[in-house]
């Protein structure tokens, strides 16, 4: 697991997340704030979006980012499966993601888990989510 | 709650389905009734399931990561207070909420004695708004709520009338859809009637129902639905003439299906 503490690496490895910027999207107000702490606490820059118009928003002022993690079921019928094309349309499709869902029988089954997309089911444990989260930043190479 | 019936994918689908001789809805026994309706309820609510787990882990998932949130900042030599409390304070909050859904669904399903009292409609939905959401959430559906402010009071037992709207819903939810057709839209709408009656519509922009089941729809076990047992809108038909009202199909426009409920309001 990642540590907040954790320093850039001058090698091959995950990037730190001091600097590393995730898109959050969640439409529970509750889930989103206590994520963004979560993520927060660990040293990561975290933009925060309720729905697929504000993730596009966020997008659109905001810097580039480095991962995204959607909810699934958003309201009005939108899906994270929307948010992480379009994340990936702006950010590039190599974007990792992690799509997470509090409700497993209704996932679409036709979710292509990738080494670029995770499936998280909620509640998850932070760690867990931390450990993701670590493995799908992208590496920076040693210059 | 079983699919009202919509067009079928085969005319003889609906053949066997069809009602007993009779009318089996009118006035079962007490005891039977009672137990009909309590395995209605428990059978709408478990058709729910889905949508309810994912409600109820919203505010799990939220105190898991506060949680793990606080661990992290307390391991730390000079940890924020501020942020800590802010945490503390949102993990009982939601846990709080959590207890909320948990009462709500059990308020849906506990079995106990027909009790009226005074209530208005649009309170009526509101306690049930989220779990109504929730269902329509795992359905990829949007829900509006059109509630008329000024609505008389109605006396009701408010599980028994929240039981049939939670039939309506999910009868709008599971319509099916045409190749291609838009997401399905639901709208939740109170109105005052003339005459002093108050009415719930649940209303739908999905295929309506075919005019030749007009007919047959409210009665039991008549159903298009394979798996379903086509009790749905004849126990909320049952339910809602019990408090003297009525359970009425009209087209929605510009397309789809109308469900109302009316129920006279009380005077003073």
């Amino acid at each position: 697991m990642m540590s907040g503490s954790a320093t850039p690496s001058a090698a091959d490895g995950p990037e730190s997340p001091a600097g590393v910027r995730i898109l959050l999207v969640d439409d529970h107000e509750g889930v989103r704030n206590a994520t963004a702490m979560l993520l927060r606490t660990e040293g990561f820059e975290v933009l925060c979006a309720a729905s697929l118009s504000e993730a596009r928003e966020a997008l659109r002022t905001g810097s580039p980012i480095d991962l995204v993690i959607a909810d699934y079921h958003l309201q009005a019928g939108e899906t994270g499966i929307e948010v992480i094309a379009m994340a990936r349309s702006v950010a590039g499709e190599h974007l990792g993601a992690v799509l997470v869902s509090g409700d497993t029988s209704s996932t679409p089954h036709d979710v292509q888990v990738t080494g670029r997309l995770r499936l998280a089911g909620k509640p998850i444990r932070g760690r867990e989510l931390l450990a993701i989260v670590t493995e799908l930043l992208p590496v920076r190479k040693a210059t | 709650m079983k699919r009202r019936t919509h067009r079928p994918a085969e005319p003889a689908a609906r053949a066997p389905r069809a009602p007993p001789a009779g009318n089996a809805s009118a006035t079962p026994s007490g005891l039977v009734y009672g137990r009909l309706l309590q395995a209605s309820r428990l059978a709408t609510i478990g058709e729910m399931a889905a949508g309810v787990g994912h409600e109820l882990n919203q505010p799990l998932t939220a105190i898991a990561n506060y949680a793990q949130a606080c661990d992290r900042l307390l391991s730390r030599p000079a940890p924020s207070m501020d942020d800590i409390r802010t945490a503390v304070r949102e993990i009982a909050d939601q846990a709080v909420r959590a207890g909320d859904i948990l009462r709500r669904v059990r308020g849906l399903t506990q079995s106990r004695p027909i009790r009226r009292e005074r209530a208005d409609l649009n309170t009526v939905v509101e306690a049930i708004r989220d779990l109504i959401l929730a269902d329509a959430r795992v359905h990829r559906a949007r829900v509006q709520f059109d509630l008329e402010a000024r609505l008389p009071q109605v006396s009701i037992d408010t599980a028994q009338i929240q039981h049939a709207i939670l039939n309506l819903v999910r009868n709008a939810l599971e319509a099916p859809a045409e190749p291609g057709a838009a997401a399905r839209e639901l709208t939740l709408r109170t109105a005052l009637i003339p005459d002093g009656y108050a009415e719930i519509a649940v209303l739908d922009n999905g295929p309506g129902v075919l005019p030749q089941a007009l007919e047959q729809m409210f009665h039991p076990f008549f159903s298009t639905k394979s798996a379903g047992a086509g009790l749905g809108l004849a126990i909320s038909s049952t339910l809602v003439r019990a408090h003297g009202g009525t359970l009425t199909y009209r087209p929605n426009t510009p397309a789809g299906a109308c469900f109302a409920i009316r129920i006279r309001g009380e005077s003073g």
